[in-house]
C-alpha cells in the first residue's frame, strides 16, 4: 500500500519535471529568437544585469548601485545589480564569460579579477572572453609605515632592506592580489626578489590592523585604507603609486619621484562578453561617460572614496590587455 | 563469526576521503611556500590525523564485542529519502530555467505529498501562497534578488 | 543634554525600531544574516544624517544577531551562524514543551549580553582597543586552537568520532583559494568551488536540511505531528535567571572580547561561551539535553559581540567583524573618519551611536518578548506542512548568500552528510567548529611563521599566545581525563 503510494508519487515527480523542462527549453528558444534582431540600435529592450563579483556593501557594489540609477535614466531600462562574490572575483567573472554576447549581462570588474586571478589558477576565463567598455574608477596604492617607524622615506626602506634582505615584512590584503603581485613585480624588475617578506592578510582592514599593532613593518594598501589612519596620525604614507602626486594627499611623494618604477592602481571598469555587437558597446560607453558626469554619481563616488577616472573603451582595453600580459609574466615567475 | 561494525565502515570511508584529498595535495604548487609551509602543509596534516583517527576507530571497533552492525533506516523510509533527495536535486536543476516561483510551487506541492499531507485544499494553498510570499518578502521587502 | 534630545528624535527612534524588526527577520530566516541585512540597507542610508543612518544599521545588526535564536530554538535551524550553539540546548527545551521559556531566556540573555558590551564600549573603548592591536597572527592561531579544543567537550561519548567530525570540517574548509599563496585547492575543476565551501550554506545543510530528512522518517502520517509537546504559556522564571548571573557575565565578557579582536566573530564567541558555561556548570551532563545555561551562554555571548566589535571600529577604524566592516563603509559615506579624531571632532555622532546601540538592545528585548507568543505559533503548524516550508526556506537562504545556485546543492549535500553522521552517531557540531576555525588556524599559523622568519618559538614566546595554547591543551584533555576518572570510579571498563 505504502509502496504503491510512493511509486505513484515518483511518477508525479517525473511527470512534472518533464513538463517543466519542456516549457523551459521552449521559453529559452523564444528568448533567443527575440534577441537576434537586437544587434544594436534598439538596445536595451529588457533589463540589464550588472554582475558585481564582490559582496554587497563593498566599494564595487556601491559604485554599481550608484551607476545603475543614472544608466537607467540614460538608456531607459532598469540596470539590476547582482552580487556574485567569491574566489577574489573569479566566480562572477566566470559567469559573465559564459553569458550571451548580447550586452544584457555586464560585469563591474577590477584589476585583480581581470588581470591576475586568471593567471594564477585555472578559473574558467582569461582576458579573451571580455569586451571592456569603460573604466570608471582608479585608486592608487600607498606604502605606509606606523607613525613611530624609523623610516621617513621609501628610499630608507629599500636601503635598510638591501642590507638585511628578507627581514622587513610587508602586509597586504591578500596573496595574488594587485598589492602583492605588483610589489613583487617591481622587485623582480629591480632583480631583487626576496628583498621584503610578504605577509598576506584576509582583506585590507586586517593588513591595516596588523601594521597598527606592529605585526608587520610596512603595508601596501589602497589609498582609501591608509588616508584615514594618516589623518588620525597613526600612519605615515611614504609613497603613492600614481604618475603625478595624488590630489587627496599632495604631501606624499610618488614612487617615481624616489626613483622606483611603481605606477599601479586598483581600477574598476565595466565589460561585456566578447563578441557583443559594437553598436551596443558604444551605446554603453557613452552612457557610462555621461553617468560619471552626473552630480549625484559624483557625490556618491566622493562619499565612498572612489576617485572617478573615466577611460574610454579603447584605452581601457589596452590597459586591461597589457596589464594581463605583464602580470602573467610576474605570476609565472612567482609560481616558479 | 566476526562481523564488521558500523564504526569500521565509517573509518574506512574517512580513509577513502583522506586518500582522495591526498591525490589533490600532491598536485598543489610547491612554489611560494612561505617559510617552508606551502598550500599543501595544512591539508596534509589534517589528512594524516584523519587517517590515524580512522585507524584507531577501526581498531577499537574490531575489539568491541558489543558493536552495532546494523544501520537502521526502514525500507519505506529509504524510498522516501531517495525521493526527497531526487526532488531537491531536480529543484536545483530547474530553478535557473523555470524561475523561482514556478519551481518552488512545484517543489512545495510535491514535498507536501511526500510528507503525507492529504488535505487537498491545504496542499494547494500552501504550495501557491508560500512561494509567492517568499518571493515578495525577498524581492520587494528585503531587496534580495531571486533566480 | 542637548545632544541627547537631538539624538533621540522621533525619526531616529523609528529608524532604530525598524532596523531591529528588519534585523530579526534577516536573522530568523536561515541564510539571511545580519551582515547581509546591513549591506543591503546601506545604500538607503546615503541620504540620511549620520545618527539616523546608524540608528537603522545598528538596529539591523543587533536584531540580526538575536533573530537567529528564534528559529534555532523552534525548528532546530540556526538562522545565523552565531546561533548554532543555541540549537544544542534550545531545541531540546522546545521538545520538552519549554519553547517559551527557552525563547525568553534567549531574548533576555541577548539583551544582557548586548547591554553589557555597550557599557564596555562606552566606558573602556580606548583601553580595550589596545587588546585588538596586541593580537597578531600568532595570537589568532592560539585562539583558533583554543576554539578547536572544545571538540573534546562536544563529542559526547565517542571522542574519536568527534575528532573525525572536526577533521572533516577542517578538511572541507580548505577547498577554494589558499589564503597565503592564492593557489586554488581541492576545487576538482569546479568553478563554483573556487570561492570555497560557503560556511552559511554548509551550516544550513548540516543542521536544518538534515533535520528535514530525519523528520521525514519519524513523521506520523496520521497526525502530521512529530514529537514536539504542547507549548505551555510562560516565560523563564526569575529563579533560573538569577542562577545564571555568573554565566551571563562570563559569556558577555567572552563575547565582548571576541568582538573586539578583529577577524573572529559571533560564531566563535557563542561556542567558546557555551564551552565555558558547560565546564563551570554543576550539571554539565544536562548540556545538549536542554540546559537553560547553554542557551543563555550562547545568546549572551553572540549579542555581546556587537558592542565589542564597535570598539576597534570607532577607536581605530578597524572592523571587529564582518558586519562592522560594512559599517566602516557607512561611516566613510557619512564623511566620518573613524579613529581617535572621531571622538574629538564628532563627539555628537559617537554619542548618537552609543545611544542607538543601547536603544536597539532595548527594542530587541521588547520586540523579542512581545513576539514570543507569535513566534511559538510556528510550533502549531503541523510538521508535515512545516518541513517542506523549512526545506524551501533553507534553499532560498543558501541561494541568497552569494546568489549562487550551486550553494543550494552544497546545502543539500551537507544535509545528506549531516543526516548520515547522525545515523552513525558522529556528532555534527565539531564539524561546524572545524569549518569556522580552519581559516583562523591555518592562515594565521603560516602568517606567524612568515613574520617570525620560520621560528616556531614565536607561539610560546609571545605571552598571550602562550596562555591560549596552554589553556587549549588543558581544555582539550580535561574532559578526557575527568571522564576517565569517572569511569574508573564507576568501575566500568567500556571504552
Amino acid at each position: 500500500m505504502k509502496l504503491r503510494k510512493i511509486s505513484y508519487l515518483a511518477m508525479v515527480v517525473v511527470l512534472v519535471l518533464s513538463i517543466f523542462t519542456g516549457c523551459a527549453s521552449g521559453a529559452k528558444q523564444g528568448d533567443n529568437a527575440s534577441a537576434a534582431p537586437a544587434a544594436g540600435n534598439d538596445y536595451p529592450k529588457q533589463p540589464v544585469t550588472i554582475v558585481v563579483p564582490y559582496a554587497a556593501g563593498g566599494g564595487a557594489d556601491l559604485m554599481a548601485r550608484a551607476l545603475s540609477t543614472t544608466l537607467q535614466k540614460e538608456l531607459g531600462q532598469p540596470f539590476i545589480v547582482s552580487n556574485k562574490p567569491g574566489g577574489s572575483g573569479a566566480i562572477g567573472m566566470a559567469e559573465v564569460a559564459r553569458s550571451k554576447e548580447d550586452g544584457y549581462t555586464l560585469i563591474l570588474t577590477s584589476v585583480g579579477a581581470a588581470t591576475i586571478t586568471p593567471n594564477n589558477s585555472d578559473v574558467g576565463y582569461t582576458n579573451k572572453e571580455f569586451a571592456p567598455i569603460a573604466q570608471v574608477a582608479d585608486i592608487p596604492l600607498m606604502l605606509a609605515v606606523k607613525a613611530d617607524s624609523p623610516f621617513k622615506t621609501v628610499q630608507e626602506v629599500f636601503d635598510y632592506a638591501e642590507k638585511n634582505p628578507g627581514k622587513l615584512t610587508y602586509g597586504t590584503a591578500g596573496a595574488g592580489l594587485i598589492q602583492n603581485v605588483s610589489m613583487e613585480g617591481l622587485l623582480m624588475e629591480m632583480n631583487k626578489r626576496g628583498l621584503f617578506t610578504h605577509v598576506p592578510f584576509n582583506g585590507g582592514a586586517e593588513a591595516v590592523s596588523a601594521l597598527m599593532g606592529g605585526q608587520t613593518d610596512f603595508a601596501i594598501a589602497i589609498a582609501t585604507e591608509i588616508i584615514p589612519q594618516m589623518k588620525s596620525g597613526q600612519f605615515r604614507a611614504l609613497a603613492v603609486s600614481t604618475a603625478e602626486r595624488y590630489t587627496e594627499t599632495p604631501d606624499v611623494p610618488t614612487f617615481k619621484e624616489s626613483g622606483y618604477n611603481y605606477e599601479v592602481g586598483v581600477w574598476y571598469g565595466f565589460a561585456a562578453k566578447a563578441g557583443t555587437p559594437d553598436a551596443v558597446l558604444q551605446k554603453l560607453e557613452g552612457a557610462f561617460q555621461k553617468s560619471l558626469q552626473d552630480p549625484e554619481v559624483i557625490e556618491t563616488f566622493k562619499k565612498i572614496n572612489q576617485p572617478i577616472a573615466f577611460m574610454d573603451s579603447k584605452s581601457f582595453t589596452e590597459k586591461w590587455m597589457s596589464s594581463f600580459e605583464k602580470f602573467k609574466a610576474v605570476v609565472a615567475e612567482l609560481n616558479k | 563469526m566476526k562481523k564488521v561494525g558500523i564504526n569500521s565502515v565509517v573509518g574506512f570511508l574517512f580513509i577513502a576521503l583522506s586518500l582522495l584529498w591526498m591525490t589533490q595535495i600532491v598536485k598543489l604548487p610547491k612554489a611560494m611556500a612561505f617559510a617552508g609551509f606551502g598550500a599543501g602543509f595544512f591539508p596534509q596534516l589534517v589528512v594524516i590525523l584523519m587517517m590515524i583517527v580512522s585507524v584507531l576507530l577501526i581498531v577499537t571497533d574490531l575489539r568491541d564485542k558489543n558493536k552495532s552492525t546494523t544501520f537502521v533506516i526502514a525500507k519505506e523510509n529509504i524510498l522516501k529519502l531517495i525521493l526527497i533527495v531526487l526532488l531537491a536535486a531536480a529543484y536545483i536543476f530547474i530553478l535557473p530555467i523555470a524561475g523561482y516561483v514556478i519551481s518552488t510551487i512545484a517543489a512545495v506541492f510535491l514535498l507536501l505529498l511526500l510528507f503525507g499531507l492529504r488535505k487537498k485544499v491545504t496542499i494547494v494553498l500552501t504550495s501557491v501562497l508560500f512561494p509567492l510570499a517568499i518571493y515578495y518578502l525577498f524581492e520587494v521587502a528585503l531587496k534580495v534578488l531571486l533566480p | 543634554m542637548f545632544e541627547l534630545v537631538d539624538v533621540l528624535s522621533l525619526s531616529n527612534i523609528l529608524f532604530n525600531l525598524a532596523g531591529v524588526v528588519i534585523g530579526i527577520i534577516f536573522g530568523a530566516i536561515p541564510g539571511l544574516t545580519a551582515t547581509m541585512g546591513v549591506a543591503l540597507f546601506l545604500p538607503f542610508t546615503f541620504g540620511m544624517d549620520p545618527v539616523a543612518s546608524f540608528a537603522l544599521l545598528l538596529g539591523i545588526y543587533v536584531g540580526g544577531i538575536y533573530g537567529g535564536s528564534i528559529t534555532a530554538i523552534l525548528i532546530k535551524t540556526p538562522g545565523t551562524p552565531s546561533s548554532a550553539a543555541t540549537v544544542l540546548d534550545g531545541y531540546p527545551l522546545a521538545e520538552q514543551g519549554k519553547a517559551m521559556e527557552s525563547l525568553s531566556m534567549a531574548t533576555i540573555a541577548s539583551f544582557i549580553g548586548g547591554i553589557l558590551s555597550c557599557v564596555a564600549l562606552i566606558l573602556l573603548s580606548p583601553q580595550l582597543a589596545k587588546i585588538a592591536l596586541s593580537f597578531g597572527p600568532a595570537e589568532y592561531f592560539a585562539v583558533g586552537l583554543f576554539g578547536l579544543s572544545i571538540v573534546a567537550a562536544l563529542s559526547s561519548g565517542n571522542l574519536l568520532k568527534g575528532l573525525l567530525s572536526a577533521l572533516f570540517g577542517l578538511l572541507i574548509a580548505t577547498v577554494g583559494m589558499d589564503p597565503v599563496t592564492g593557489a586554488m585547492r581541492f576545487t576538482f575543476g569546479n568553478i563554483n568551488l573556487t570561492g570555497g565551501i560557503d560556511f552559511v550554506s554548509a551550516l544550513i545543510g548540516m543542521f536544518a536540511v538534515s533535520e528535514v530528512f530525519s523528520k521525514l522518517e519519524t513523521i506520523n502520517a496520521d497526525t502530521g505531528m512529530s514529537g514536539l509537546k504542547g507549548v505551555k504559556g510562560k516565560i523563564v522564571g526569575a529563579k533560573i535567571l538569577a542562577s545564571n548571573t555568573v554565566n551571563f557575565l562570563r559569556s558577555s565578557i567572552i563575547g565582548t572580547i571576541i568582538g573586539i579582536i578583529p577577524a573572529t566573530g559571533s560564531g566563535v564567541a557563542s561556542w567558546l561561551a557555551y564551552n565555558e558555561a558547560k565546564r563551570a556548570s554543576k550539571h554539565p551532563e544536562q548540556f545538549g539535553k536542554g540546559a537553560f545555561e547553554g542557551v543563555a551562554a550562547s545568546e549572551a555571548a553572540n549579542n555581546a559581540v556587537t558592542g565589542g566589535a564597535l570598539v576597534p571600529l570607532l577607536t581605530l577604524g578597524i572592523p571587529g567583524d564582518v558586519v562592522t566592516a560594512v559599517m566602516l563603509g557607512a561611516l566613510m559615506i557619512q564623511g566620518l573618519t573613524p579613529g581617535p579624531l572621531l571622538f574629538t571632532e564628532n563627539r555628537g555622532v559617537v554619542t548618537g551611536i552609543y545611544v542607538m546601540l543601547i536603544l536597539a538592545n532595548i527594542f530587541m528585548l521588547l520586540v523579542g518578548l512581545l513576539g514570543i507568543n507569535a513566534f511559538v505559533k510556528i510550533l502549531k503548524v503541523p510538521t508535515n506542512i512545516l518541513m517542506p516550508i523549512v526545506l524551501m526556506l533553507c534553499f532560498v537562504g543558501a541561494y541568497a548568500i552569494n546568489n549562487r545556485i550551486s550553494d543550494i546543492g552544497l546545502a543539500l549535500l551537507m544535509g545528506i552528510v549531516g543526516y548520515l553522521f547522525n545515523k552513525v552517531d558522529i556528532p555534527v557540531p565539531p564539524m561546524l567548529l572545524g569549518i569556522i576555525l580552519q581559516p583562523i588556524i591555518e592562515a594565521n599559523f603560516r602568517r606567524a611563521m612568515t613574520i617570525s622568519h620560520g621560528d616556531i618559538s614565536t607561539f610560546v614566546t609571545r605571552p598571550i599566545s602562550l596562555v591560549f595554547i596552554l589553556i587549549s591543551v588543558g581544555s582539550f584533555f580535561w574532559p578526557i581525563i575527568s571522564g576517565y576518572i569517572k569511569r574508573r570510579k564507576n568501575g566500568s571498563a567500556v571504552a
